[in-house]
């Protein structure tokens, strides 16, 4: 048993765990926080994908000795002063949302691309989220979902000039 | 007649929690006293138990109980048609997966860890895993009663007389995979059996079936089990029988107490419901104009170890053996065969998608064969409201292939397919492909089709509208609320859904075959309808006066010149003593002639699809790029433009994948495609822009003329994209999926070469 600080949602935590604990098991069940989901546990789906410093990862591949040190986001702290995200926006208007059991991996791996390209083409979304798997949608309302919170993000960042 | 709500853009109502991460799916939740539980699954595929060992488990430190067979209070067997599923193994293990018995423990690692120690003595039996091999008579047989499961032949017409006739007959054989549901929530969830009552958190299609089932396993009383099960993280069929509640309720049962079980991908790969393999053989006659004669048409279906619903499915085959076509005379025949391989049950197009690969598949060659246009060929062959279909009943309701048929001509991606079909690159060819399907939507003929819906007025003016049919993702809630708040005139703000609980909402059937929006949304019209009756009668008792002077209006009734809110009309109903919570039902209505003995046979209400697709072929490796597809589904009245859109695109893309690298492989019973690595399912980065041209071929039975869609979506794509190969290089693909090796095995069989365009 290890103590591990991380930074999580922009909070300071410190637990106790062990450092071969798996990140995706440690955020769900002795944190709570179930809007990182499980698909496959191998990497394979982008499920459980969470924002570490600014890489959009698979949590069920990293441990938590990795973890010492870092920034994580999960989906629940994407939301700013309980208000949506450019992405979390656009999913809804686009109707990129369908079961919406890959939709928390598939908005961060999108915020995760936004931030590092502000402005990418269809390519470069679709290469961002090809690590995460949609049974649902056919990918064709979650990519238009990403090109629209790309000109949410432009106007707000306009506004606040 | 103008719309407020039908037709017009609405947000999913479900997608704000969704995107937050703040949506509880069943496998989400957790209590703080809460036990896990971890099933022990075959690891052969066909083999008699001598002994299961379990006292190493139950001394383990932390385990609460152990449960095998002989811990099922009521009976060991499940299945949607009949129980031949035990719920923990007894005497015989069919398949590799099955489940064997339950640890529940007090940590998940400690009931992992527990499971290791069940000691299983068995006697292994060859595994049957050829279903032309398992239907002989002397092959080894899976259950005692013989390996088929169900055989169906039926006749229609002359086909002798139309095979004399005819001026050319096709006969080609088929083979299709297994395909694999790949939703993304594993199986699982929490059984509670505290103080002789269960409660069942699990995803479903059907909470009230599932309850009928506990029902039957644990020996209760319906008023005593809860089943919960929505959210849902993607089913497509998959979810329609039972997954693991059966195991988590007996679990629960003996431990008193609370047990979560999540299965992982391996466990769901092997073991979860997967898409019928079936082995087609047809022979088509045809006049030289082109004009379908006779269809003679075997299928041959795998349903795997146990029943599932492959009678039904296999009977779906059989309906739809000719496809969207006029076809007089023919002789059909389906069977359902047991064998070790895994088990095989209901996928969306439920054995449709298999019949109509091969029947597009006849089709492509008739036209080439006669030297027709493939698009000509089908229409004037395909199938118009009054036609007879080939069970020999009529087809009453609207029939909408013909249109979306038409509408073909003005897709650019035919229109222009000469020019789609250029490339510079000299390695690769590229083809257009075109089918068409159609699906009958409800259960069928003699199976009780009803569906149920309530309506009830808060206290703070809003309605709940509760119906039993979960959300699988294909965003029917929604439409619910659309319907809901047009008939009511009323925001579509002013409506909360409650769905899926038997504790308060009633049985609205399964979210299956393509029938909520139609049959459930029908029932919202109805209680809609008593609602308001009802509403009036009391606001004209309290203001003494005419109900003929009361009116609807957008947020309350209007009373002459007066106005009450709901928030008045529910606190009117309060003072009265009087509730206003109505219930609409509907019920499917169903075909003119019965077939004898078949169940769920034939439909009367159909949707109808038809697909473009620009294929492109390399033809140094044989891979196979999808670049564009046009759809044009015709679903009635569109409800919700963007969520036809999003069945559309999400439709056509498992399709697709069915077409080029979806297999499940099995080897001696096992399925060694157990996670995402090996089963292939279409990335962001495979998938085709996709165009989607609605036509709206009106349906008066249906809720605002509207008909279901989710499932045809997804049968002509595969067939197109296989046209779209033959387009392309010639090359006839009669084994899915057109993977790398089939299509250069294709290619060396039958190619033509393909021209280049310089």
């Amino acid at each position: 048993m290890a103590k591990i600080g991380f930074q999580l949602n922009g909070e300071e935590i410190s637990l106790d765990c062990e450092v071969d604990e798996i990140l995706l098991d440690v955020l769900r069940e002795k944190l709570g926080l179930t809007g990182v989901k499980e698909g496959c546990g191998q990497g394979e789906c982008g499920a459980c994908t969470v924002i570490m410093d600014g890489v959009a990862v698979n949590s069920c591949l990293v441990l938590m000795n990795q973890v010492a040190g870092c920034e994580v986001t999960t989906i629940e702290g994407v939301k700013q002063n309980g208000k949506e995200s450019a992405v979390q926006k656009a999913f809804v208007e686009e109707g990129a949302v369908q079961c919406g059991y890959c939709t928390p991996g598939m908005v961060l791996s999108a915020e995760a691309l936004l931030d590092k390209n502000p402005n990418p083409d269809e390519k470069e979304i679709r290469t961002a989220i090809a690590g995460n798997l949609c049974r649902c949608t056919g990918y064709s309302k979650i990519v238009a979902g990403i090109q629209k919170a790309v000109q949410i993000r432009q106007k707000e960042r306009n506004d606040d000039i | 007649m103008t719309y407020k709500w039908i037709g017009k853009k609405v947000n999913r109502i479900d997608a704000p929690g969704k995107v937050s991460g703040e949506a509880k799916y069943m496998t989400d939740i957790s209590f703080p006293d809460m036990y896990w539980g971890k099933i022990v699954r075959a690891e052969v595929a066909h083999a008699r138990i001598i002994e299961i060992d379990v006292s190493a488990v139950e001394a383990y430190p932390g385990v609460r109980c152990v449960v095998t067979a002989k811990d099922v209070p009521g009976v060991n067997g499940y299945g949607m048609a009949i129980y031949d599923q035990p719920v923990f193994a007894q005497e015989k293990i069919r398949f590799y997966g099955e489940p064997i018995a339950g640890i529940v423990a007090e940590t998940k690692a400690i009931a992992e860890e527990a499971a290791k120690q069940i000691r299983v003595t068995y006697e292994e039996l060859p595994v049957v895993h050829d279903m032309l091999q398992a239907m002989k008579d002397d092959a080894v047989p899976v259950h005692e009663e013989g390996n088929v499961l169900f055989h169906r032949h039926f006749v229609n017409g002359d086909v002798a007389a139309s095979f004399e006739e005819a001026d050319l007959i096709v006969e080609e054989e088929y083979q299709t995979s297994t395909q694999t549901p790949s939703y993304l929530e594993l199986e699982g969830g929490v059984g509670i059996y505290e103080n002789g009552q269960l409660t069942m958190y699990c995803a479903s299609q059907h909470p009230d079936m599932d309850r009928k089932q506990l029902c039957d396993i644990l020996a209760l009383p319906k008023e005593k089990i809860r089943v919960v099960g929505y959210p849902v993280g993607g089913a497509f069929g998959g979810k329609v029988d039972l997954t693991v509640q059966a195991q988590i309720g007996v679990m629960a049962y003996k431990a008193r107490g609370k047990v979560k079980v999540i299965n992982s991908r391996e466990e769901s790969f092997s073991s979860c419901w997967k898409r019928h393999a079936m082995h087609i053989r047809m022979k088509t006659a045809v006049r030289k104009d082109g004009t379908l004669l006779a269809n003679q048409v075997t299928f041959i279906a795998d349903t795997g170890a146990y029943a599932g619903l492959g009678e039904p499915v296999v009977n779906l085959s059989l309906e739809h053996a000719c496809g969207a076509y006029r076809v007089p005379n023919v002789i059909l025949d389906a069977y359902a065969i047991y064998t070790n391989n895994s088990i095989s049950s209901a996928m969306r197009g439920f054995g449709v998608p298999q019949a109509n690969f091969a029947m597009e598949s006849q089709m492509e060659l008739i036209a080439r064969k006669l030297d027709m246009d493939p698009l000509d060929l089908r229409l004037l062959n395909g199938i118009k409201t009054g036609d007879k279909a080939i069970l020999g009943h009529t087809l009453r309701l609207a029939m909408g292939t013909i249109d979306t048929l038409e509408k073909i001509t003005e897709v650019p991606l035919w229109a222009d397919k000469e020019q789609f079909k250029c490339t510079d690159n000299k390695w690769k060819r590229r083809g257009v492909g075109i089918a068409t399907s159609i699906q009958g939507a409800g259960l069928g003929r003699g199976l009780k089709d009803d569906a149920q819906a309530d309506i009830r007025l808060l206290e703070d003016g809003r309605f709940n509208l509760c119906v039993g049919t979960p959300d699988l993702g294909q965003g029917n809630l929604t439409a619910f609320v659309q319907i809901a708040a047009e008939q009511l005139g009323c925001d579509v703000a002013c409506l909360n859904v409650l769905c899926a609980d038997t504790q308060c909402t009633p049985d609205s059937g399964a979210t299956v075959a393509s029938r909520t929006v139609y049959g459930v949304g029908n029932a919202i019209v109805s209680a809609v309808d008593t609602f308001k009756g009802r509403a009036i009668e009391l606001a004209a008792e309290v203001c003494q006066t005419d109900s003929d002077r009361i009116h609807i209006g957008p947020a309350g009734l209007i009373v002459g010149d007066k106005s009450y809110s709901y928030c008045e009309i529910a606190d009117m109903a309060t003072k009265q003593g009087i509730s206003l919570d109505s219930r609409g039902t509907f019920s499917f209505p169903e075909a003119d002639i019965e077939i004898e003995g078949a169940i769920g046979l034939p439909h009367l209400l159909y949707s109808a699809v038809s697909h473009v697709a620009l294929v492109e072929v390399d033809v140094l490796t044989g891979e196979v790029d999808v670049l564009e597809v046009a759809c044009i589904p015709d679903t009635g009245r569109v409800i919700n433009l963007q969520g036809l859109e999003a069945q559309v695109e999400g439709g056509t893309v498992m399709g697709m994948g069915y077409a080029t690298m979806e297999n499940t492989i099995l080897k001696d019973g096992k399925v060694i495609t157990d996670n995402f690595n090996t089963y292939l399912i279409p990335t962001a980065l495979d998938c085709p822009k996709i165009d989607t041209y609605p036509v709206e071929v009106l349906e008066k039975s249906g809720p605002f003329e509207a008909k279901g869609i989710g499932e045809c979506v997804g049968n002509s794509i595969t067939s197109a994209v296989i046209n779209g190969i033959y387009d392309a290089v010639g090359a006839r693909i009669t084994s899915l999926p057109a993977d790398m090796e089939r299509v250069l095995e294709a290619m060396e069989k039958d190619s033509e070469g393909g021209e280049s365009c310089e």
